[in-house]
């Protein structure tokens, strides 16, 4: 039985579009005009008076005393426009992702690194339908993992870290010592005054999905919560309420926090996702679409890793079923037990604590197995050039 | 942004905050490399400019000499009339306790983590987790006195399974970073030799990295890496001091390596045999030749930090 959503998104792409479109696509990153998808998904996302807009832009008539969303009158004039409707079109593309408040006026992403903007904000959901969401569900499965795993073959060309990891879940790790602030998600709370919730845009796409991970769940940080509210994708929440969502809520389902490696957390300015590997774009290239690249190319492992003590297992198996995504936490016999208990493959263990912080029994602990100099030397980036 | 994660925290390009160093586009390694770069300029350019000279890390390659350098300039300074503190971060080596002459070993820092103490718990262990720190308010159990001078330590790794550095760092780090000096104190630090300390962030709150170099070019590398990695914890007062050495050939050939690696070099102090024989008997002289040229280095650096400062209140 097909997705009736699949289905739809099938008969999108039957439709034929305006020229305009696989311009815009091609303007976002030259070649995304011949993706299945990309142009269709732009045609769901603007009219085709927005297009135009956009296919103009920058506005050269722009004085700099304009505000950064604000179009010039005789920018307007030649898209046939008046200035107050072509403001309301730029206005509902901001608020849709798709164009940024930029020094330069507004202007559309750089590349598909801002793509994700254009997929979290609810207020516009009825408008562009499940299918808009599961059509671009296709197009990342099916598209966008070959530039993902060229992008990350440069990188570890050019000798770069990768600037996304798995950190910690704090109760996990909360009497260790020597944790880096980077790695205290508290740490980055207290050093931070924005905070929102914001639906999480890869989730959205999988509406059967059945690990029961709701889509609000991503914590957005400083600038980041700043420009989400302001566009209304964002709800703005307290940071008392930001740390009831790290320590409880994300407590409910199996998710990792991913997020920027950085020494000073006032540096940690944008997102910390929950992640599940199943609906989560990036984790679901490696884990269930296949990748010649292993998880750990994806987002780096924490420098922690989870180990558990045979004798205070009780076989309750939570940390195997409920928590455990990366298949990390494993049933072993133990001869000297007469039975099996769970182990830790230190492998495939990323260093999340999810398992660590809901044992029953206790028998999970962290341990760390990576020097901090590995964390982040200088800011986050591994700068080895 | 998504997928990616800007490092400077940027909500999208051209965002407050967007140094428009591009990464976020970059999908070559050419583009990544340049990009990098970009960061790198941007974090130097935000290094606090000239500080005041009071928090001095001595650092470099095991066996140059920083402990000894330590000495000497602890000693300098004091008798110019500052106010000195050392803390000894090294983990291995015990032996500058002993080159500054003193007898009493003061309580190491380590002991503040519970994991640490023995049991013989002093009456005030939250003092390092107050936000800031006058030299008159740490417990004098910490603190050993004499020749007019403090001296504190952090801790050495005795039991071969005591584990990781980790904590001694924190500790090192927590106590730079809010000790609050008064104009006529400053600490010296005698680091740990290597970078090892870099990596975990302990100097981030220090204002001048003096790294030793002797005649051999492994110290010399090692002096270059030193000198990358405190520049992009934004110290900007990072220079080499060359040590041991033996003629002018020698100086002439450490100084163009040096400069070849793009490190500023502070000064020379000559090999000096008094003082090399001294170390035998684990004494450091304070009259021999050695601490003249320490003396002309100290006078250069605090003369330029305090040209820079004048020439920033302009």
């Amino acid at each position: 039985m097909v997705d009736k959503n699949v289905l739809k998104a099938q008969e999108m792409l039957k439709k034929k579009i305006a020229p305009e479109y696989y311009q815009v696509a091609k303007l976002v990153q030259p070649g995304l005009e011949n993706s299945r998808y990309f142009p269709w998904i732009m045609a769901r996302l603007m009219n085709l008076e927005q297009a135009k807009l956009v296919l103009a832009l920058p506005d050269t008539n722009r004085d700099a005393s304009m505000g950064r969303l604000e179009l010039s009158e005789g920018f307007a004039r030649k898209l046939g426009m008046d200035k107050k409707t072509a403001e309301k079109y730029v206005r509902e593309l901001y608020e849709k992702g798709f164009l940024y408040p930029t020094s330069k006026g507004p202007m559309p992403p750089r590349s598909m690194g801002q793509w994700l903007d254009t997929q979290n904000n609810t207020h516009y959901d009825r408008e562009l339908g499940d299918e808009y969401y599961t059509l671009i569900g296709l197009f990342s499965d099916q598209e966008l993992g070959l530039p993902r795993e060229e992008r990350i073959g440069n990188r570890i060309a050019a000798g770069q870290k990768g600037t996304s990891g798995i950190i910690p879940r704090w109760r996990a790790i909360k009497d260790m010592p020597g944790i880096l602030p980077g790695e205290d998600v508290r740490e980055i709370l207290k050093a931070n005054e924005d905070f929102a919730l914001l639906h999480c845009a890869c989730r959205k796409r999988y509406k059967e999905r059945e690990c029961g991970v709701p889509e609000e769940l991503c914590l957005v940080i400083g600038r980041a919560a700043l420009y989400n509210i302001d566009r209304g994708a964002g709800r703005r929440i307290t940071r008392e309420e930001a740390l009831e969502l790290i320590s409880n809520e994300t407590a409910k389902y199996p998710v990792v926090h991913v997020g920027t490696r950085t020494n000073d957390p006032k540096n940690f300015r944008g997102v910390l996702c929950n992640c599940h590997f199943d609906c989560c774009e990036v984790l679901r290239t490696p884990m269930v679409i296949g990748s010649k690249y292993p998880v750990t190319e994806y987002y780096c492992k924490s420098r922690y890793r989870a180990v558990v003590d045979a004798e205070k297992c009780i076989g309750c198996r939570v940390c195997i079923d409920r928590r455990c995504q990366f298949g990390a936490a494993q049933m072993k016999f133990y001869p000297e037990f007469g039975e099996e208990r769970v182990y830790i493959d230190e492998e495939k263990c990323m260093g999340c604590g999810c398992c660590v912080e809901t044992c029953p029994a206790g028998a999970h602990t962290m341990k760390v197995v990576e020097p901090p100099e590995t964390f982040a030397p200088e800011t986050g980036i591994n700068l080895d050039t | 942004m998504g997928e990616f994660h800007c490092p400077m925290g940027a909500a999208f390009y051209d965002d407050e905050g967007c140094i428009l160093c591009e990464m976020c586009s970059a999908k070559t390694e050419q583009e990544m490399v340049e990009a990098s770069k970009k960061i790198r300029a941007y974090l130097r350019g935000q290094a606090p400019r000239n500080t005041p000279l009071k928090k001095i890390a001595v650092a470099g390659k095991g066996g140059v000499g920083k402990s000894t350098v330590t000495v000497l300039f602890a000693n300098t300074l004091k008798k110019k009339g500052y106010s000195v503190m050392v803390l000894d971060t090294d983990e291995s080596n015990p032996g500058l306790l002993k080159l500054f002459g003193f007898e009493r070993e003061p309580t190491p820092l380590i002991t503040l983590l519970p994991r640490f103490a023995s049991g013989d718990i002093s009456s005030d262990t939250e003092w390092l987790k107050r936000d800031t720190i006058t030299p008159s308010t740490i417990p004098a159990e910490y603190v050993v006195n004499g020749a007019g001078l403090k001296f504190m330590m952090v801790g050495k790794i005795q039991d071969p399974f005591q584990g990781c550095a980790c904590s001694m760092a924190d500790m090192s780090r927590e106590l730079i970073g809010k000790l609050a000096l008064a104009d006529n104190e400053i600490i010296v630090v005698d680091m740990e030799a290597g970078v090892e300390s870099f990596g975990r962030g302990v100097e981030r709150h220090i204002d001048t990295v003096l790294v030793i170099a002797e005649p051999s070019l492994e110290s010399i590398s090692l002096a270059e890496k030193i000198n990358y990695m405190a520049q992009g914890m934004g110290i900007d007062r990072v220079s080499a001091i060359l040590n041991k050495v033996t003629s002018s050939r020698v100086e002439e050939r450490m100084s163009e390596e040096l400069r070849k690696r793009n490190v500023k070099v502070a000064g020379t102090v000559y090999f000096d045999s008094v003082l090399n024989e001294a170390g035998f008997d684990g004494i450091v002289p304070l009259d021999s030749p050695a601490m003249t040229d320490v003396q002309k280095i100290i006078d250069r650096l605090l003369e330029e930090a305090r040209s820079q400062a004048g020439n920033s209140n302009r």
